[in-house]
């Protein structure tokens, strides 16, 4: 059985090798700049510091006009009232800033990574089974002494190992290409990054991969199976993220300090990349309605969860339709 | 002889059609069907049932006595309909497919060497063999597998009258060698008559006949007489098969019980294609009922 997966997914297999390179080439023509501004700016030493400051002294704005950044009519900002650490994580927000403007265009690559697990799902799940009964093969493999359930968690067992493996050196090479524009963007939750790295990714992957494999047992053609594959994937993907993900965790408040107190211009610092559902202005502060960075995590492993659970339900699904599918 | 397929009011209903229709009956062991009707009788859905890719609505069928399913499979050798092959694979990697999928029985090296023996190169891809070859390797995959019973699916309906001859003689050496049960489907049966020793008609999903082709020749018989008034009895005739009129005689074929001994009718011999001819003409048993208004 296994032989015959083998036989029938080797050429997959080397053009998903072949993707690989190509994006591991993409990945590391485009990354090396990236790291090496990122290290010369001198932020890995300390963005980890000044990530935690709820505000920040705003660099670029005038002394005496607190709030959101006064008109600059002097030339330098008068820096000396503020103690070292409040200057530094001043200095590192700025300079984080700057490398973001630099290279937040790199969210235009993120999005064509949003679809690649769609692609595991049209090219390799839809045509698993689909292709079999178009072809007619389905009546030579499954009169076989092997049985047709056997076939089916052999085939979708070694085949979901493959693109698993694939997407963890997937995963892996984007992580590392993506970590600084990430951390600078104070982003994290974001659609674009929390979509795209972290576990989120295996469970997208999972659900796309099966969800093709069910599509194409149930139509019994390739092309409506891939077409619904894209359809589903996208629907649910989007179902998932904009009304189920801001529930998964109830919403907390944070405060920010009375800006006016600290005598120069500041700013909300974002830096840290918790997900701000709302702001209210209470009694001269701001308010803040997050869900903490700390619960990054706890996010990504409850989507992922939801979307194996999807995927353990088609599986399900595809085998019940596999043992019954007869002329 | 225990039976190698048994059907117990087997019927298959699509949306629309009944493709079985509570058939019933037993093939002996170690013989050849021809299992002969024309396109939509049932025969697809008949083998399909066989082998478990066509599930029954209504009845049962057993095959090597044990119920159609994984333990049954392994001892059938079935080629379906057009002979499916992954067509990107080499002869050569379909009987390792074979071995892979099977168990130990599978004689990968009695295929390769079968193939060779018909010329076929073993790494040739099968979209690049022959039609007659794509059979031919077919066949080879279902035989290597050492089944007790073979179904094969209008193996001969797109092969060439050479490619045909070559098939059956493959089939005929294969059965020779080691005992098997061999069903055959076609819709014309003078293409299986040579190989066959058991006919089984199937018509509008229901078994018309099924018999060694030796007794039903031997039994049936065609009269030619006198036009009818009345549908004749005639001593010695168990079963009229079907009736057709000429300018100035009827014929009729007959299914015997006795001797014919009525000087009225002239008596021949019929071949199996009459026998088959006869039982799908059969569906108006007597069309004697029309002599009456045709004559006056």
């Amino acid at each position: 059985m296994t032989w015959l997966v083998w036989r029938q997914h080797r050429q997959q297999l080397l053009f998903a090798l072949a993707a690989l390179v190509a994006l591991a080439a993409f990945f590391v023509g485009t990354g090396r700049p990236i790291h090496d501004r990122f290290e010369r700016a001198g932020l890995p030493d300390c963005l980890p510091e000044a990530m935690q400051a709820p505000v920040v002294v705003d660099l670029g704005a005038a002394p005496g006009s607190p709030g959101q950044g006064g008109v600059d009519d002097a030339s330098e900002p008068d820096t000396s009232e503020l103690d070292g650490a409040m200057l530094a994580n001043g200095r590192c927000v700025q300079e984080a800033r700057e490398f973001f403007g630099d290279y937040q265009n790199v969210i235009f690559a993120g999005l064509l990574l949003l679809v690649l697990p769609m692609l595991a799902g049209m090219f390799w799940g839809a045509p698993l089974v689909a292709r079999e009964l178009e072809d007619g093969t389905y009546r030579l493999v499954w009169t076989q002494g092997v049985s047709r359930m056997r076939w089916a968690t052999t085939k979708i067992g070694l085949v979901s190992l493959a693109v698993l493996v694939i997407t963890a050196i997937y995963a892996g090479m984007l992580t590392w290409w993506i970590t600084p524009v990430i951390q600078t963007s104070g982003q994290r939750f974001a659609y674009i990054f929390f979509d795209i790295h972290g576990i989120v990714v295996f469970g997208y992957v999972l659900f796309a991969l099966v969800l093709g494999v069910f599509a194409g047992a149930v139509t019994g053609r390739l092309l409506p199976a891939m077409a619904t594959t894209v359809v589903g994937f996208l629907g649910v993907r989007l179902v998932v993220m904009l009304a189920a993900r801001n529930h998964y965790r109830p919403t907390e408040t944070r405060s920010l300090p009375d800006l006016a107190a600290i005598g120069h211009p500041t700013m909300r610092n974002d830096l840290n990349g918790d997900w701000i559902v709302a702001t209210h202005a209470r009694a001269g502060t701001e308010v803040l309605t997050v869900h903490p960075i700390g619960q990054f995590w706890a996010f990504q492993a409850i989507e992922t969860a939801i979307f194996i659970a999807l995927a353990i339900a088609l599986l399900a699904g595809t085998m019940y339709w596999i043992r019954r599918r007869v002329d | 002889m225990s039976p190698a397929l048994v059907a117990d009011r087997l019927t298959k209903r699509y949306r629309r059609t009944v493709a079985l229709d509570r058939c019933s009956f037993a093939i002996p062991e170690r013989t050849i069907v021809a299992l002969v009707g024309p396109n939509g009788a049932g025969k697809s859905t008949l083998l399909g049932c066989a082998t478990g890719l066509v599930r029954p609505t209504e009845g049962t069928v057993s095959v090597l006595g044990a119920p159609v399913g994984d333990r049954a499979l392994p001892r059938v050798g079935f080629v379906a309909q057009d002979a499916p092959l992954y067509r990107n694979f080499t002869a050569d990697e379909l009987l390792t497919m074979g071995a892979k999928l099977n168990g130990d029985e599978f004689d990968g090296a009695f295929g390769r060497a079968r193939l060779e023996e018909v010329g076929i190169p073993l790494d040739r891809r099968v979209d690049r063999l022959s039609g007659g070859q794509h059979a031919q390797v077919a066949l080879c995959l279902a035989l290597a597998k050492r089944p007790e019973l073979l179904l094969l699916d209008e193996p001969l309906a797109s092969l060439d009258p050479l490619a045909r001859r070559e098939f059956l003689s493959a089939l005929m050496d294969a059965a020779a060698e080691r005992p098997m049960t061999v069903i055959l489907s076609s819709h014309l049966v003078a293409d299986l008559e040579r190989v066959c020793d058991q006919l089984m008609v199937l018509r509008s999903g229901q078994v018309k006949v099924l018999g060694a082709t030796d007794d039903l020749q031997a039994t049936h018989k065609l009269l030619v007489g006198p036009p009818q008034r009345r549908r004749p009895r005639i001593a010695g005739v168990g079963q009229i098969v079907s009736a057709s009129k000429a300018e100035r005689q009827i014929q009729l074929l007959v299914r015997t019980s006795g001797d014919i001994v009525d000087p009225a009718w002239d008596q021949f011999d019929v071949s199996l294609e009459d026998i088959v001819l006869g039982y799908l003409a059969a569906d108006r048993p007597i069309e004697l009922l029309d002599l009456e208004e045709a004559d006056a």
